[in-house]
């Protein structure tokens, strides 16, 4: 009993990226309103960093909010092994270039020439670059949440929501199922590269691009195998004749939890407006 | 010689602009999504796995040349593929935002329309090949890819984009020349994967009867 109960516990679900934990609040919650508070906090960040002087608190609050959720999702293991290292390089690349290109404050820490040119570094633009790298950490904060709590069915069941045509919907369907098999395909097919000791992992350029040319030939006709295989399949299970689709099990409406997050969408978003 | 050049553009009249608006056949329906799915997975590739030069600029964009070549061989399908690439793989995929993906992708979709509307249009007539098989052995169709592909819609894709993230804050204005410069140069450099993947990979699409003649099939 204690083991099942454990076992429900652990359960998770296959997402865009990863998997989530399957009970997790934010994994449950409607895609549409899902999407329209990434939207609305993305919107309320930008208008916080164009700002002169970034709204610190306020892009702090976001990475809070998306944090706090990555962890309740059961996600934040997949965010700190396949993203994290990635996001520093590119947080540390923000705040230089924001030092180095934005010369702004009186009173200098310290300065260094560089190339013949004499560069400032101040408390104030010490604060706005910390600024608009804690904006750029939490809208890809929330956007990787969003991505790693949300099922490719909820997509097509959003899509579904929303009254678009069946033509439409399945083909957004078959891109999203389509990611899975060509990366496994793409994956095949570096193995190999690598196996035969191809300069993918080399730092020359050269080799980069001229071991990417050898990855490009067999992936395209890996894809144009895949796609006269899938089109086979789905005509011969009567698709160009089909005029609808079988129901979703999981089809999710809109609760009262969900118009509690959009409505703290909207007050987040009126927020920096305001201050 | 007049002959000669009535023979080579004889040979590219299939591959027009014309809309061909037609019924898709399942095989292509299924192609199309598979292509947009290479994108995007391209696209994620080249977002997070190469240098980051600049806020929000990685370095070599590997999508770029497929969705070329996507575009001449399947025209309004290829130009989306480049859109979604941009907007879920190099986008939302790698953490970028809703508001600068968007203005991403735009940055990639219109170079795709423009090199389709120019092969398709005024190169075809004037002996180019529409598919672009002829870049390593014809001089007039490199100097083509060059000017237009590698150049002039690369650059409007560079500066485009750096353009959108100063908008956005997230590159100082002062720094714009120095971000498209790294932008349109990584760029350029995995173009050239084009005209290779173009010359081998061409025949093989074009013997399943699966390259559009107009815009949609």
């Amino acid at each position: 009993m204690l083991g099942s109960q454990q076992r429900s516990k652990k359960r998770r679900v296959k997402t865009i990226l990863f998997s989530a934990r399957s009970d997790s609040f934010y994994v449950n919650m409607n895609p549409i309103a899902k999407f329209l508070l990434l939207l609305l906090l993305s919107i309320g960040v930008v208008v916080s960093i164009i700002k002169p002087v970034p709204d610190l608190a306020y892009n702090l609050l976001v990475l809070a909010f998306a944090i706090g959720f990555l962890a309740e999702s059961g996600t934040i293991k997949y965010m700190v092994k396949s993203y994290l290292a990635l996001l520093v390089v590119a947080l540390l690349v923000m705040m230089v270039w924001w030092i180095l290109f934005n010369q702004i404050g009186t009173n200098p820490i310290f300065t260094i020439s560089l190339f013949g040119a004499s560069l400032k570094v101040t408390y104030l633009s010490i604060y706005v670059g910390i600024g608009k790298i804690s904006g750029y950490a939490s809208m890809a904060f929330m956007t990787l949440l969003t991505i790693m709590s949300t099922r490719d069915a909820d997509i097509i069941s959003a899509l579904r929501k929303l009254g678009l045509p069946l033509k439409v919907v399945f083909f957004a369907s078959l891109v999203a199922r389509s990611l899975n098999i060509m990366s496994d395909d793409l994956d095949s097919i570096r193995q190999a590269q690598f196996a035969r000791g191809s300069g993918a992992t080399s730092n020359n350029i050269i080799k980069k691009v001229s071991s990417f040319v050898m990855l490009s030939i067999p992936l395209t006709t890996s894809m144009i195998k895949r796609s006269v295989d899938m089109g086979f399949a789905l005509e011969s299970r009567g698709f160009s004749k089909s005029k609808g689709m079988s129901g979703f099990i999981g089809e999710k409406r809109i609760r009262f939890s969900d118009a509690v997050i959009i409505a703290f969408g909207v007050f987040m978003l009126a927020l920096p407006f305001l201050a | 010689m007049g002959e000669l050049a009535a023979g080579i553009n004889d040979k590219f009249s299939q591959y027009t602009l014309r809309w061909r608006g037609g019924k898709l056949t399942t095989t292509q329906y299924a192609l199309f999504a598979i292509q947009m799915a290479v994108v995007i997975l391209l696209s994620w590739l080249g977002a997070i796995a190469t240098p980051v030069v600049g806020p929000g600029i990685g370095f070599l964009y590997w999508a770029y040349p497929f969705f070329v070549v996507f575009t001449l061989w399947w025209g309004i399908w290829g130009i989306l593929g480049a859109w979604v690439g941009a907007f879920i793989g190099s986008g939302l995929l790698t953490g970028l935002p809703v508001l600068p993906a968007l203005g991403f992708s735009i940055g990639d979709l219109i170079p795709a329309l423009l090199i389709f509307l120019l092969y398709r249009g005024y190169l075809r007539k004037h002996g180019v090949d529409p598919l672009g098989r002829d870049i390593l052995k014809s001089k007039k169709s490199a100097f083509w890819f060059a000017v237009w592909v590698m150049g002039i819609t690369n650059i409007f894709g560079g500066l485009w984009g750096v353009w959108i993230l100063v908008i956005l804050g997230f590159v100082p204005a002062n720094a714009y020349l120095l971000g498209a410069g790294l932008w349109i140069l990584g760029d350029a450099i995995v173009l050239l994967i084009a005209p290779f993947l173009s010359k081998y990979v061409t025949p093989v699409v074009e013997r399943f009867g699966l390259i559009n003649s107009g815009w949609v099939s």
